[in-house]
Parts: structure tokens; sequence; C-alpha cells
């Protein structure tokens, strides 16, 4: 497998390589768990587009934004940051924000998913 | 700087208007001895004494390796530097050494500590010694992120049995049926903060070893949570260096 560890890429797996010594299972299972918890984060953060209260929301926001960190994906990890910032939006722009962080993420994860 | 006997109040009813009239000048200094060091409290309460003779405040020992020092130090602007400072003073030093910023919570803690009715201290002296006598080590990870713990869990599992919480309602009961040698603790979790948790840990247990974890590492939750009695601070992504320092900072992981 070949990391692309480029500044411009998706992401930049030497976090992982580094906390991991290189080894490659344990890259291999943290990226799965990643995967599993960015598509439950945008389950919850679809959720809490409609809800009046934000709290749900920023949340969901903020636990994808860890996850970005892990495997260097600083695009999508900056817009959930502002996703999290979004505190006192309406559901209309958290509606359309949501795309934006779909789009992000979906990127992330295709490029994951077909490294092998 | 006095040194008082323990369970007596004396000193402290002495101290006690200025600490409430000047509570941000003050400070409580806790130091863990290491069970593998020969030193004796009476040893280090002694260095302590005549290197902040200048200084108001008080220092007694609650156990034959745990010792108080209540100092009014002043305006503190980098905790990490003072703590850095205070275990200089302390040459040869085996120790474990915890600043922070003295509180309403922390003047209760004192003066339960040194009340002749007091038995919460031997409660807190009960769990330390279950921890050095038992030969497995217990790490906890409490964070509601399900990948968080797996990742972390993957790298402490070589230190030790983990234990992992993901709702902040449930870290003390947990904390005391496993009565961890320390403990990754997530400040934004469901029902309770990890910033409320850390005084919650520490009025059960004064020698937990607790290391913050976030996402966002603001200045202010870094500071809050220094001063409210964690050892350390890691933003996620954690380092592994940084992981390993903390871990052999605690005393009772061997």
């Amino acid at each position: 497998m070949t990391l692309d560890n480029n500044k411009n890429s998706v992401v930049d797996l030497s976090y992982l390589e580094e906390y991991t010594d290189g080894d490659q299972e344990m890259i291999d299972e943290l990226i799965a768990a990643f995967l599993e918890t960015t598509s439950e984060g945008l389950v919850e953060l679809k959720s809490g587009i409609d809800m009046e209260d934000s709290t749900v929301w920023t949340q969901a926001a903020h636990k994808l934004k860890g996850a970005a960190g892990y495997v260097g994906a600083d695009t999508m990890k900056t817009l959930c940051a502002e996703a999290q910032a979004m505190t006192t939006s309406t559901q209309e722009e958290r509606s359309s924000f949501y795309h934006k962080v779909v789009v992000s993420c979906d990127t992330v994860c295709d490029f994951l998913n077909g490294r092998g | 700087m006095i040194i008082a006997d323990k369970k007596n109040e004396a000193g402290l009813i002495a101290l006690a208007p200025s600490i409430k009239n000047n509570m941000h000048e003050w400070q409580i200094v806790k130091i863990n001895i290491s069970p593998k060091s020969a030193m004796l409290p009476q040893a280090v309460m002694k260095q302590l004494q005549t290197q902040y003779r200048e200084y108001e405040g008080m220092i007694y020992a609650i156990s034959p390796r745990k010792i108080v020092m209540l100092a009014r130090l002043g305006l503190i602007d980098n905790y990490a530097t003072m703590k850095t400072e205070l275990e200089s003073k302390i040459p040869n030093h085996n120790c474990r050494v915890l600043l922070r910023k003295m509180s309403a919570i922390g003047l209760r803690q004192v003066q339960i500590d040194l009340s002749a009715k007091n038995n919460s201290m031997e409660l807190a002296e009960g769990l330390y010694e279950q921890r050095v006598a038992r030969k497995d080590n217990i790490i906890m990870i409490a964070d509601d992120d399900s990948f968080i713990r797996k990742s972390l869990n993957m790298l402490l599992s070589a230190s030790g049995d983990i234990t992992e919480i993901d709702d902040g309602a449930n870290v003390i009961k947990s904390y005391l049926q496993c009565n961890p040698d320390m403990v990754f603790l997530d400040i934004h979790m469901p029902n309770k903060t990890g910033l409320d948790l850390i005084s919650e840990i520490l009025e059960v247990d004064s020698d937990a070893c607790i290391v913050m974890l976030s996402a966002d590492s603001q200045k202010d939750n870094i500071v809050l949570a220094l001063e409210s009695g964690a050892i350390g601070f890691l933003t996620k992504p954690p380092s592994k260096n940084k992981i390993q320092e903390y871990i052999s900072q605690c005393l009772t992981i061997t």
C-alpha cells in the first residue's frame, strides 16, 4: 500500500504511521474505525439539522472533527470545525452546510476505501 | 511557612482569613512520594519549608507518602512552569507534584484532611495502596467517541488493562469500582463534562492521575484542566510520545 502523505492529498496518514509504529494491521483497524465513526457522525449530524437546539449538531461536528485529525483530513477537519461553531445557526443554514460536510467526508472515505 | 501536624486544624484556622480574602493568590500543592523512594516526608517538608520560608502557608503530611502544601505563591501565569520550579525545589525528588489553584472545594478538602473526624483520606489512601499493591495496571479511558477509545486502547493496552467509559455520569462509579492507575478523560462527554469530573474524582481520590483529552485545545480549557488537578492535557489526535510521557509520570504504573 502506498501512503499518500502529500500536503495536497485528501488525507495524510503520517500521524497514523507514527502512532502505530507503521503496524499495517493497526492502521487498517483504525481506518475501519474511522469509516464507521464518520458514518455514524454523519447520521447524527443530519438528525441535528431539524432540531431547535443545535447541541446534537455541534456534538456530531465535534466528533467528526476529532476523527478527521487522526487521518490528516484537513479539509474535512476545517469544515467540521466550522460546523461545530454554528451554535446559533438556523435549520436552513445547517441543512446547507450539511451537504458540504457530506461531500468532504465522502471524499475522504472514498480515498481511504480505495487506498488498498 | 509552617509545618502542621496531621489532624491539626489550628494552623489552617490562622490562615483561613488570608486564604478566603485572597483566594486567587493561593495554591494547593500535593506531593506524592514514589513507593520506590527512600525519601521521608519529613525531609521533603523541611526542604519545602526552607525553600518557601518567605511565603504564607502551611505544609502537612497526610500519609507516609503524601504531602500537602498550601502556599500563597501569588498570581501564576503558567502553572506548568511553576510546577517544574516546585519540582526543582526538591532535590533528587522521586515524587509527583500536583499544583492546583486554591478554590472553595480545595479549601474544604484541606479542612476535611485536617479534621480530627476525617476518614476520607483513609479511603483515598486505601485506593492508592491498592494500586501500589496489585500486580496489574488499570487504565481508564472515558470518551464518548468509540473511535478515540479504540485508538487509545490500542496504544495503552500494552501498559495495562483498559476500562472504557462512554458517559460522564458513569465515571465516578466506574472509577471506584476499578480504581485505575490512570484516567484519560475527554472534556466533551454526555451528562457530565470532563472538566467537572476532575474535581469529583479528586474528591474521592486525591492521588488520582488524570490526563485530559480534547480536540478543543483552547488555552482556557488547558489552564482550567491543569488548575483543577489534571497532570496533563492531550490534544486529539494525541502524540504517542506525549502519551508515553504521561504514563511514565504515573507512580503506580509499573
